[in-house]
């Protein structure tokens, strides 16, 4: 059972599986392409590099996310795993295009490689249109109904409770677990809409949330703490965002005005199609930050600090702490006591701003003391 | 060609287990063995009982730099596309050194651990299917293909395919021939004495459209090496289980004198203690480098070295064996 007071804050990092560089739209999706000069390849050589610099930075890990054409999470997470030592591996994974006896394979694998560093991070599910591509044809609601079966398989499976499965979705034979003395990942939820959070607060250690302004936070964790407590369960809260940081506020927001005057603006419209296209009510609260607002970097800002400017171009998190370093660690501490335990962060390119950061930000973050109870 | 020889990992069962006999520094160790000591590739097996071959082939891309990585993974644990986006990202992180073997799914232990429970005709026609989409998207021939089987279904798939290059497929022998000539660029042979492989090898090439593009062939051996053809046959008898009581069985032997366990000599050297059990390799290494050779003669390319997962073994086996190989094929 988690304790929440008196349990300092995570702070993880985020690894760049399709590619990296120092513009809005050089990590994550859709890949607009409009940077090819200095734009990096997810290569090995480069990967290493940024979970390196994560350890060094003192993060307590680093996401590994997943979708079509970025690295394989379980392959790049069993090489960069040997790279360090301490750091964490927060790995994306999709129930739906593998049997969860087959996952608890790979994670028990994957936990002998990294001496148990392994944790998961369950999402549903993409656009129609990667999922179909894909061979999956489930539409959303029933992907969260998979998504909870396949939990149910994979813990079943991994503590070795040896009785067959007949679900809806899957089936499964009993069977000893292939590493017995391997800790279970935890789980870690990402899904917004009232199917996610059905399943969130049944199956979820740790729900995570794409940043929103405080209030908006606030409401989901209160909605989701009642839900768990439902069923008799507390749920850890964790934060996905990026950060812009300098040694003043002016420098900050000097640096993302800039990040946006050379997107031209078909290209944010282009992105925009392509994210509603994405049927995620995490991404329409996203995307629905930056609507009615100007183009200038201040219009963006959605609450103080909280700046919506990356989600005009990218999928997925789209906001972003925008400040000096005292107002961004101020601003997470301020998530920290709306009961928020663990921050994935993000900035660009993800080497030099994993060094950047963890020199000027993260020493500020660790002196933060966490929130009392919920 | 060259006879090519990859060494298996042991990653199965209870020794592949954490407390048991291996771990990943172990692995680590021999897959580094096997590069020095000359050999051609690492097989890294796959299956219920086996850690995840896929994870532990990238794994060890951080510590080799040019063995082959032949992966056995169980075509029904995963979607033919996520399959196929997997192994080019294993393409990616290893240089292009992969090969995929997918093995039969007729072993019930399989199906039932990873649970399966469709027949074998279904089962058929499901892996004809998967190997379609599997060999589509890893080709990247036709970006954003639709497909409508009775198994997989998938609309603009390989949207996301990166220009590398597809990896050889190997199927098991015991998949019907049609499947194998038209998707397979290696078969994997039961272990069986050579006139049996000769036959097979023949029946698949038969299937085979054209003789250019009939797969190669591999099989599975266990070696056991010692300085004297005596001191091989008491080592054979003490790392082998206890041979069977000796009844009616179809394994046609040769009557041998000496060690009481060449009765189970099934071709000079060559030795299986009942049909489709593991076949092996015993003699000094003289004998072992003729017996590879008669089965390279026989149309074997590849062999699969396994049961023997020590450094000294791999050691043994590329300063003492592959020379005689070499010499031979320059002569």
């Amino acid at each position: 059972m988690y304790k929440p007071a008196h349990r300092p804050i995570e702070i993880d990092w985020f690894l760049p599986t399709n590619g990296d560089g120092r513009h809005l739209t050089s990590s994550g999706l859709p890949k607009v392409g409009l940077f090819q000069q200095g734009e990096r390849a997810p290569t090995l050589d480069y990967l290493r590099q940024v979970v390196r610099a994560a350890e060094l930075g003192n993060f307590d890990g680093i996401m590994v996310p997943t979708a079509s054409g970025f690295e394989d999470p379980w392959l790049i997470t069993a090489v960069l795993a040997q790279e360090v030592q301490r750091l964490r591996f927060l790995l994306t994974v999709r129930p739906g295009l593998e049997l969860p006896a087959y996952s608890a394979h790979r994670a028990a694998t994957l936990q002998l490689l990294s001496n148990g560093r392994l944790d998961l991070h369950v999402v549903s599910g993409s656009s129609r249109f990667e999922q179909r591509s894909l061979g999956d044809f489930l539409e959303h609601d029933e992907r969260y109904a998979r998504t909870a079966e396949f939990l149910q398989v994979f813990q079943a499976v991994w503590s070795g409770h040896g009785q067959p499965h007949h679900g809806r979705y899957y089936r499964s034979g009993g069977g000893s677990p292939i590493a017995p003395q391997a800790a279970a990942p935890a789980i870690y939820f990402g899904g917004a809409s009232n199917a996610a959070e059905q399943v969130g607060a049944a199956h979820a250690q740790t729900y995570l949330m794409w940043c929103e302004p405080p209030q908006m936070i606030a409401e989901r964790i209160l909605r989701m703490r009642e839900l768990a407590a439902t069923r008799g369960r507390t749920l850890r809260f964790g934060l996905r965002l990026h950060v812009f940081a300098a040694p003043t506020d002016e420098q900050a927001w000097a640096h993302v005005e800039r990040l946006l005057e050379e997107i031209p603006k078909e290209a944010i419209e282009q992105a925009q199609l392509q994210m509603a296209a994405y049927e995620s009510v995490g991404q329409s609260r996203q995307t629905g930050l930056v609507k009615g607002r100007g183009r200038r970097a201040r219009e963006l800002e959605v609450s103080p600090n909280l700046w919506a400017g990356v989600g005009l171009v990218r999928g997925g998190a789209g906001t972003a702490l925008v400040g000096s370093y005292q107002q961004v660690a101020d601003r997470i501490e301020a998530y920290s006591q709306l009961g928020v335990e663990c921050f994935v962060l993000s900035g660009f390119p993800h080497l030099e701003e994993a060094i950047h950061l963890g020199a000027e930000l993260v020493p500020l973050l660790r002196r933060i003391s966490p929130a009392c109870g919920p | 060609m060259a006879l090519e020889f990859s060494w298996q990992l042991p990653l199965c069962g209870p020794a592949a287990a954490p407390g048991g006999v291996t771990g990943p520094g172990h692995w680590i160790q021999l897959a580094q063995a096997v590069e020095y000591a000359g050999l051609d590739g690492l097989w890294i097996p796959g299956g219920a009982q086996c850690l995840d071959s896929l994870g532990i082939a990238a794994a060890l891309c951080a510590h080799t730099r040019h063995v082959r990585l032949t992966v056995s993974i169980p075509p029904q644990v995963m979607l033919p596309a996520a399959l196929a986006s997997t192994v080019q990202s294993l393409q990616s992180i290893s240089a292009n050194r992969v090969r995929l073997h997918l093995p039969d799914s007729e072993q019930n232990s399989l199906r039932q651990a990873f649970g399966d429970w469709l027949n074998r005709d279904q089962r058929n026609e499901r892996i004809g299917e998967y190997l379609e989409i599997l060999g589509r998207l890893l080709r990247g021939s036709d970006p954003g293909f639709t497909y409508n089987g009775r198994y997989f279904q998938l609309e603009n798939a390989g949207f996301a395919w990166r220009d590398l290059p597809a990896p050889p497929i190997v199927l098991d022998d015991s998949q019907s021939p049609a499947l194998i000539a038209s998707h397979a660029q290696a078969c994997l042979l039961r272990p069986a004495p050579p006139a049996w492989l000769r036959q097979a090898i023949a029946r698949q090439r038969d299937a085979s459209p054209e003789p250019a593009l009939a797969p190669t062939f591999a099989c599975t051996l266990g070696l056991i090496l010692a300085d004297t053809e005596a001191q091989a046959w008491e080592a054979a008898a003490r790392q082998l289980p206890a041979p069977p009581a000796d009844g009616a069985d179809s394994v046609t032997r040769l009557q041998r004198d000496g060690h009481p366990l060449r009765r189970f000599e099934v071709h000079p050297n060559l030795l299986q203690q009942a049909p489709d059990q593991p076949l092996y390799l015993v003699g000094t290494a003289q004998q072992l480098a003729t017996r590879l050779q008669e089965l390279h003669g026989v149309g074997i390319e590849h062999i699969v070295i396994q049961g023997q997962p020590t450094v000294s073994e791999v050691l043994r086996f590329g300063e003492q064996v592959l020379p005689l190989l070499t010499r031979k094929e320059s002569v």
